[in-house]
């Protein structure tokens, strides 16, 4: 049986996720899509994100990082299914969600 | 002659007494019940509207400040930082108040944090934006919209307020 990967995004990434692209900062929705997610759909591996314990999200990181997914070329229903997002704020897994079934239009 | 039953007058008198006492004790205990209860209900409508007023309090200090950071001259990381947790601690409290649903708060969150922080927001490209532009008028839109939700919430549970 095999067992879920944890992605805990405050102490494997950055408490301090901000900004867009990779070029507004150092830890970037950009980045974070590019070295923790897109791994993930490509091996095709199925995470759990726990996105409690940073100082809040920007939806432009939310957007880019989750919403860029897509853009990329990865299909609604892979993202899903690769993805369990865990939050104690509902409001960002509702967020996150819309980005991925609507990307930028969602806005 | 029954021993049980009264032999006089003044014994269906002291009979009639002790059950009027009785029904005394039992509309002061039935009235204190209610004056308490009214107390209580009284006591939880001034702690929500408390926390409802400095619920208010925070979300226009949020618009303020958010404002702040899209009118200013340059970029300002340390402000985003604090718009960013002010954002998340506001999220947090108000569904702590337990006035809405999660269902009817969650947009209206979404769509504040999204005025705010989707655009412009942490960006290399950060531009001056006009103060009573669309979209600083965003902000102050979906800080309204959140108010209200709560407030209108606020009166559905205490009509009388």
């Amino acid at each position: 049986m095999s067992t879920k990967k944890f992605i805990r995004l405050a102490a494997d990434f950055s408490r301090y996720p901000a900004g867009r692209y990779v070029k507004d900062g150092p830890y970037s929705g950009e980045r974070f899509r590019e070295e923790y997610l897109r791994p993930v759909l490509d091996k095709s591996e199925q995470v759990i994100i726990e996105l409690d314990g940073t100082r809040g999200y920007g939806s432009s990181f939310l957007e880019e990082a989750f919403g860029g997914l897509v853009r990329c070329g990865y299909s609604v229903e892979k993202v899903k299914s690769a993805f369990e997002l865990r939050s104690s704020d509902s409001s960002l897994i509702e967020e996150i969600m819309d980005y991925i079934e609507h990307g930028s239009d969602s806005t | 002659m029954d021993p049980t039953q009264p032999n006089s007058i003044v014994e269906y008198r002291v009979d009639f007494q002790g059950i009027a006492q009785i029904i005394t004790w039992v509309l002061v205990i039935i009235g204190w019940l209610i004056v308490n209860s009214q107390h209580n209900k009284r006591i939880s409508r001034k702690e929500t509207r408390d926390r409802l007023d400095q619920m208010g309090e925070s979300l226009l200090k949020l618009e303020q400040v958010a404002i702040e950071y899209h009118t200013a001259k340059k970029r300002n990381d340390k402000l985003a930082c604090s718009i960013r947790t002010a954002i998340e601690r506001v999220s947090r409290a108000i569904n702590r108040l337990g006035l809405a649903t999660t269902a009817e708060l969650n947009p209206k969150i979404i769509d504040l944090r999204r005025a705010i922080t989707l655009q412009n927001f942490d960006s290399r490209k950060y531009e001056r934006k006009d103060p009573s532009g669309e979209f600083i008028d965003r902000i102050s839109h979906s800080t309204g919209e959140l108010i209200d939700l709560l407030e209108s919430k606020y009166l559905v549970r205490y009509p009388q307020s």
